[in-house]
């Protein structure tokens, strides 16, 4: 596999990076040729699936085991349901507030296949059970196993025939139907991923995303007219005929098709152009009355495909389509390949975090589209090192990010207030998310296994992301950006582990990482630097012998009585350990620098001088932005009442306004 | 009379008995005195030596407000980056108004604000016995006669118009909100939005005519001489309702006065940065005069509600007489 990934490396370093890049040079394990018909009103998809599965390496199987993520909305049994009820105030969860026709299910009338050269079918239904590669979960359905006659050996194919009909649950996760809006996604058999003989089929878990097989679709959707399409992969053709459009949709290199159907939607479509990358065709699909907001959408998408495509791998595709999904759909942000949606707000559209969200959703084309990891598994690795691109691909499109306040706040409402000069770097507002959950949890483990679902987005995306942003303040954006550009093209169409990722940072830096890398992935650990003490005080005069001791030896004091004796104490007030700048800053100006290695749990600077300290500094920069109290990382020798002084007067002002608000109804 | 003429009149009353203007700052300034030395000390405990004094003396420290934030005790938390704009307080005030969420400060505050709420109550009364008496010179001693003279009623009258109020807050305006959100769980952010701007505009509306009533409560108990706190809000009910457009225009037209003067001074001290000890002493200064004007516009509804009052009742008497 990982050669594969070598020869597709190579490939792109000799192809000349404006040239189209057709994604045909990935390993394709999957070949899916789906046919399926929308029927709005009872909110079913009828499909015909055949399925050619190639065994990728390694023992030979009987078993195969296939997602079916419809049943996930099929009862209160569903594991989905049941931990979304564990987060929920008793009575307000989701599976409480479904009425009967909005579950979803899907239901296998037929399931069969042919082995080999073999022209006969097997009929596989009776076989079919519910089940994971790890056992029964309860009367969860959304896992089934098939058994073959007999085992397939490697890089042998199956061919696997299905009639299917999934009910479209009414949306409240990724998938669904809300009105005259249907996104349908994890609606087929897709076959679980078989990896160093052990096969990958999550149940539909509560938080956690998907994992599958590179492999190529076509796709023909059956739609009634008056609804507006957009699909993964490329439009090959469409065809009218009673009252349907007939579209076919295609794509290689891809692990997986999602599709939307859409009335009161109108269509853009615009193409990115860059010097130094290939020309993408976009396809907006946005609701009419979110058009006005078209362009603003299309310069996100673009600004992404541009810093993504020149800091990791150009955007191989030939389209990427954007759906603008119903607000309280529950769509939300979501990735795809070659298609993300995003859900508008009164609240992101009126400050950048629509950008952001675009920014985050079309960087999931790169970390998951094509460097696939398991996302049920190592959620961070695409969504931490995609939540540090996004942030520094914000940085880098629009700058720093006002302060805004939102008053009068409901589901919906608020009327912001935008504080006039305070503006901060995207990645300080990961550092916030992450503050209250320091400590909570490990980022690297399964997404199903995080205490909570805040904590598991906190680890999975915020903090993973502040270890990254630590990484490039450490090893200097340069080198980073090598880490960064050498990870995503070494796997490109491939599924690293963590360990692969560790790898790449490992022969690439020059400093050993290990022991941060495993207390910032694998453990709670805190990690926080400070200054503790900062003295200056008149050095005691010589006195006493000094040479042979002699009567009248005694130095008296001199001129030395104006020399000062400094002193700066730095610590170390968390487990993780990573060399540090200290930076001391003297009366007069001049600034001194040191490193620490920060190994032990304190460290001193001593030196007598004629000069006092003003302050000191450990990491004046922030380079550690996992450190939890960034604020004792400067300290003055001299207290002063100025900013005191300041925000007490502002403050007390304040309290008078407030007092007067109450004499309103005096 | 018109309700240009009754604000100019009630301008002129208010100059008249300027005096009582101070008397009031001065109890503002002392309660919040008492909070801002405790805070002052803690903030100069935390930032005093940290390199974040700096970034909070040009603007504001997310870095260190992020810790604060969290600890959720003391005073503080109450200190946030809206502050660093001279529209935080004032759209902090349009929130509590609308909202009525008193208490999200913590209770110490609370118990402040409710100590000057008792202490405006008690100033109120003589206040407008001021405003109403003929003479209309300021004494101190007939002032404070009066005060304790009203106290009781004019409790009766505030502890009416609160327990109105806690009626419009906890029940009335949750269940519009409520419904609201309900109707419109499918509409376009657009539409929500604005339904719900519309739902606050409406509980404004009703925010405001209360506290018109409640005012004109207040001076028809003294100027007709009532000796019963609801007669007076019932009077004041009629009054409002059988002069409508003058009632209203003219509360409209204060607090359009009042809007400007609150704009004009928040303007100001966005625009001041505070980052040495002369501008923080401007700025300073500004604020203060900025509780002044608020509230000297806040005796200006008294003065000119009464003027007009006056006016209309003299008006009825003429009439009666002919
Ligand atoms: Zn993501």
């Amino acid at each position: 596999m990982k050669k594969v990934c070598f020869i597709v490396g190579i490939f792109l370093l000799l192809n000349s990076a404006k040239a189209q890049i057709e994604p045909t040079a990935c390993q394709s394990v999957v070949d899916y040729h789906i046919s399926a018909k929308l029927n709005p009103s009872l909110k079913t998809v009828e499909g015909k699936l055949m399925l050619r599965w190639t065994h990728p390496g390694g023992r030979p199987v009987a078993e195969l085991y296939f997602h079916a993520y419809p049943n996930a909305f099929k009862n209160s049994s569903s594991l989905l349901f049941r931990e979304q009820a564990r987060w929920s105030k008793p009575g307000k969860s989701q599976i409480e507030q479904f009425q009967d026709d909005e579950f979803g299910y899907m239901d296998i009338q037929s399931c069969t296949a042919q082995l080999g050269r073999d022209l006969q079918k097997i009929d596989l239904r009776p076989s079919l059970e519910y089940r994971t590669p790890n056992g029964k979960v309860d009367d969860d359905e959304t896992v089934f196993c098939v058994t073959l006659p007999r085992p397939i050996n490697a890089g042998e194919s199956v061919v696997m025939d299905f009639d299917f009909t999934t009910k479209l649950p009414r949306s409240i996760l990724r998938s669904g139907y809300q009105d005259n809006f249907f996104f349908v996604s994890q609606w087929y058999p897709k076959i679980g991923v078989l990896e160093q003989d052990l096969w990958h089929c999550e149940p539909y878990h509560r938080d956690g995303e998907f994992y599958a097989n590179f492999g190529s679709f076509s796709v023909d959707l059956e739609i009634p007219s008056g609804y507006q399409v957009g699909a993964t992969g490329v439009l090959q053709d469409s065809l009218v005929s009673d009252g349907f459009v007939k579209y076919r949709f295609a794509q290689n290199c891809v692990h997986d098709f999602a599709w939307m159907a859409g009335k009161n939607y109108r269509m853009r479509r615009h193409t990115f152009q860059h010097p130094e990358l290939p020309p993408v065709e976009l396809i907006l699909l946005v609701q009419s009355f979110n058009e006005p907001l078209a362009d603003r959408i299309i310069k996100a998408t673009e600004n992404a495909l541009k810093y993504y495509g020149l800091w990791t791998v150009p955007y191989p595709y030939q389209n990427l389509t954007i759906v603008d999904a119903p607000w309280r759909s529950n769509i939300g942000g979501m990735e795809y390949p070659t298609l993300f949606t995003i859900e508008v707000t009164q609240e992101n559209r009126a400050s950048l975090s629509l950008e952001s969200l675009i920014v985050h959703e079309c960087g999931h084309q790169f970390w998951y589209g094509m460097v696939a990891n398991n996302e049920a598994q190592h959620a961070w690795l695409d969504e931490g090192i995609n939540s540090f691109t996004e942030a520094r691909a914000m940085n880098a499109a629009y700058g720093l990010l006002p302060q805004q306040s939102i008053y009068l706040k409901l589901d919906g409402f608020g009327i912001p207030l935008t504080i006039p000069g305070l503006a901060y770097h995207a990645r300080l507002r990961q550092w916030r998310d992450f503050l209250p959950q320091n400590g909570r949890d490990i980022i690297d483990q399964p997404s199903s296994a995080f205490i909570d679902h805040r904590s598991y987005m906190t680890n999975s995306y915020t903090k993973a992301a502040l270890v990254m942003w630590t990484l490039e303040g450490i090893l200097g954006e340069e080198t980073f950006s090598q880490i960064i550009k050498t990870y995503s093209q070494r796997f490109r169409f491939a599924h690293p582990k963590p360990e692969d990722f560790i790898q790449v940072v490992k022969e690439i830096s020059p400093i050993d990482l290990n022991d941060f890398l495993h207390r910032a992935l694998q453990t709670g650990s805190r990690c926080d630097y400070a200054v503790d003490r900062v003295e200056s005080r008149p050095a005691i005069a010589e006195k006493g012998f000094f040479g042979e001791h002699e009567a009248g030896a005694s130095k008296k004091a001199t001129a030395d009585e104006k020399l000062l004796w400094n002193s700066i104490v730095v610590q170390r007030r968390g487990e993780v350990i990573l060399p540090v700048d200290i930076e001391i800053t003297l009366e007069n100006g001049e600034t001194i620098k040191h490193q620490w290695d920060g190994q032990s749990l304190w460290h001193r600077i001593e030196w007598s001088g004629e000069v006092g300290v003003q302050k000191a500094a450990v990491d004046p920069e922030h380079k550690i932005m996992l450190d939890v109290d960034l604020a004792n990382n400067t300290r003055y020798r001299q207290k002063s009442i100025s900013a005191s002084l300041k925000w007490t007067s502002l403050w007390m002002g304040w309290l008078q306004h407030f007092f007067e608000v109450l004499a309103f109804f005096s | 009379m018109n309700i240009v003429s009754a604000l100019k009149q009630g301008l002129a009353l208010n100059q008249k008995n300027i005096k009582i203007v101070p008397l009031i700052y001065a109890v503002n300034f002392f309660l919040a005195l008492i909070f801002a030395v405790p805070f002052f000390v803690g903030l100069h405990q935390s930032i005093g030596d940290l390199g974040v004094r700096n970034d909070l003396l040009q603007g504001f420290s997310l870095e260190w407000w992020s810790a604060i934030e969290l600890d959720a005790d003391g005073l503080l938390v109450t200190l946030r980056p809206a502050l660093a704009s001279g529209y935080g307080a004032l759209f902090d005030n349009a929130q509590l108004l609308l909202t009525g969420g008193f208490k999200s400060f913590g209770w110490w505050i609370l118990a402040f604000g409710v100590l000057y709420l008792v202490v405006s109550v008690f100033l109120n009364g003589g206040a407008i016995a001021l405003y109403a008496d003929e003479k209309r010179t300021f004494s101190s001693s007939r002032f404070f006669s009066s005060a304790g003279y009203y106290f009781h009623h004019f409790v009766a009258i505030t502890a009416t118009a609160i327990l109105l109020y806690f009626i419009l807050y906890k029940v009335i305006s949750p269940v519009i909100l409520n419904s609201v959100a309900g109707w419109t769980a499918l509409s376009s952010p657009r539409v929500v939005w604005w339904m719900n701007f519309a739902v606050f505009l409406v509980i404004l509306v009703i925010v405001l005519l209360l506290n018109l009533i409640m005012d004109y409560a207040k001076i028809i108990l003294v100027v007709e001489k009532k000796n019963s706190a609801w007669m007076a809000i019932a009077s004041a009910a009629k009054f409002a309702a059988t002069h409508l457009w003058g009632t209203t225009g003219l509360y409209l037209l204060l607090s359009i006065l009042a809007i400007v003067i609150s704009l004009a001074f928040a303007g100001l001290l966005t625009v001041l940065h505070p980052s040495d000890v002369i501008v923080l002493f401007i700025v300073f200064s500004v604020q203060q005069a900025f509780i002044f004007a608020k509230i000297w516009m806040r005796l200006n509804y008294y003065t000119a509600q009464l003027s007009y009052y006056s006016d209309a009742q003299t008006n009825v008497r003429k009439l009666r007489k002919v």
